[in-house]
């Protein structure tokens, strides 16, 4: 039950993640500098959660990567494309649909 | 070069697949390298040590980059389940036939069964079930990695209507104790030619009836026996309502040549007891017809029943 509860959070958390991503890369960033900035903004986010994750938006074509050997190490920055804007307005009606939903759904219930 | 970072990094190659696997670790090597800066101070092989052990073991890390199909879609999963069972049913039918007629047989692509003996052919049923699970995996990783919608047969039994209900589901477990108890039969009438069998004295088991007699009431049971597990086997495939009669009718034609004896039953020579036997034969008769008469009947108004 407990694995269960722990998956299910793990689930939204993915999903939440995604649109966050999506959201913080209006100016460019890099693996390690995202991290730095979700724990900024107090949402402290896994390495082993944001690559992959980054990895797979890259894939989808909504954001891109690219390598900068400009400073003293190579790092893969990463920019939203033009298919990643649109999909990122779409996330975000979808999100605030749904928000707008649920908390009508808890104020019928308060009321209730 | 960091030997301890790059081991850590071989590592987790080891379990990515696809491709970009070098951009991957790539990009692992450099946040690995610019967090250890940041938050150690410094490089070396301790503060990488640390970030490393932070950042989870190998296979967990490559895990998190699986995507894509998998090497089985879960789609197939209940297929590779079942149709591992029906090949390993069929492949281990073509054993005790290779066994009992003591033959090789080649059944291309399924397998090939060299001659054995029965004590070999027990050794063969691992290689049967490797090879069995291995053939329909295969099928399946094919499937999944060709991403089409192949619609399979797929044993009527899941769509559970009223009148599925009624009868109940047949249950693999019992198909492959069916199985093993006629591999049984067939062993032990290999080894005596005779299934009815008796010991005299503690020493090897003797035919209780005569060649002629053994041989053909013995492959009479076994017949009877298939009969029953292909019947078995079937209710995983048909929902017909008519096999319950049928099995029971089946079952009573069988008694029908016992009871009229085509071949005349002779007890052999050398057997005690030979009134008592008879006596236990005649009731065991009564009793296995009565009840397949019972049960024959009770199907067919179960048939009607259902008609109405």
């Amino acid at each position: 039950m407990k694995m269960d509860a722990i998956g299910f959070e793990s689930e939204m958390n993915r999903g939440f993640l995604q649109i966050l991503i999506l959201a913080v890369l209006e100016k460019p960033f890099y693996g390690y500098g995202m991290l730095k900035h979700f724990e900024e903004i107090g949402y402290p986010v896994e390495e082993n959660t944001l690559y992959p994750l980054l990895r797979r938006l890259e894939k989808n074509g909504w954001i891109n990567g690219q390598w900068e050997v400009s400073g003293e190490r190579p790092r893969k920055v990463y920019r939203l494309t033009t298919p990643g804007k649109a999909f990122r307005g779409k996330l975000f009606a979808l999100w605030k649909e749904q928000n707008k939903i649920l908390i009508r759904l808890l104020e019928d219930k308060s009321h209730a | 070069m960091h030997e301890n970072l790059e081991k850590f990094l071989e590592e987790i190659s080891h379990y990515l697949v696809g491709r970009g696997r070098d951009e991957i670790l790539a990009e692992i090597r450099s946040h690995i390298l610019e967090k250890t800066e940041r938050e150690e101070g410094r490089i070396n092989t301790e503060t990488l040590a640390r970030t490393i052990e932070k950042f989870g073991k190998p296979r967990t890390v490559a895990e998190q980059y699986a995507e894509g199909p998998q090497i089985i879609a879960p789609a197939y999963k209940n297929y590779l389940s079942l149709y591992s069972g029906i090949l390993m049913a069929f492949n281990f039918g073509l054993l005790i036939l290779a066994c009992v007629t003591r033959s090789t047989i080649i059944s291309f692509p399924f397998v090939f069964i060299p001659r054995l003996t029965p004590l070999e052919a027990l050794f063969y049923v691992p290689v049967i079930a490797c090879y069995s699970v291995g053939l329909a995996g295969l099928f399946f990783y094919y499937l999944s990695r060709k991403e089409s919608h192949l619609r399979l047969p797929w044993p009527a039994f899941h769509i559970r209507s009223r009148m599925d209900r009624e009868t109940k589901s047949p249950r693999f477990v019992f198909l492959i104790l069916r199985l093993a108890g006629f591999v049984l039969l067939n062993l032990v009438y290999h080894q005596y030619h005779s299934l009815f069998l008796m010991l005299i004295n503690q020493q090897k088991p003797q035919s209780l009836l005569i060649p002629g007699s053994a041989r053909f009431y013995s492959l009479l049971l076994i017949i009877a026996a298939a009969n029953g597990i292909v019947l078995y086997g079937l209710r995983f495939f048909i929902r017909d309502r008519w096999l319950r009669p049928f099995r029971s009718g089946l079952a009573l034609l069988v008694l029908w040549v016992f009871i009229n004896q085509p071949v005349k039953l002779e007890l052999a020579a050398g057997v005690p007891v030979k009134d008592l036997l008879a006596i236990l034969f005649i009731v065991s008769l009564s009793v296995l017809t009565v009840t397949a008469a019972i049960q024959f009947i009770l199907s067919l108004f179960g048939l009607m029943k259902r008609n109405a």
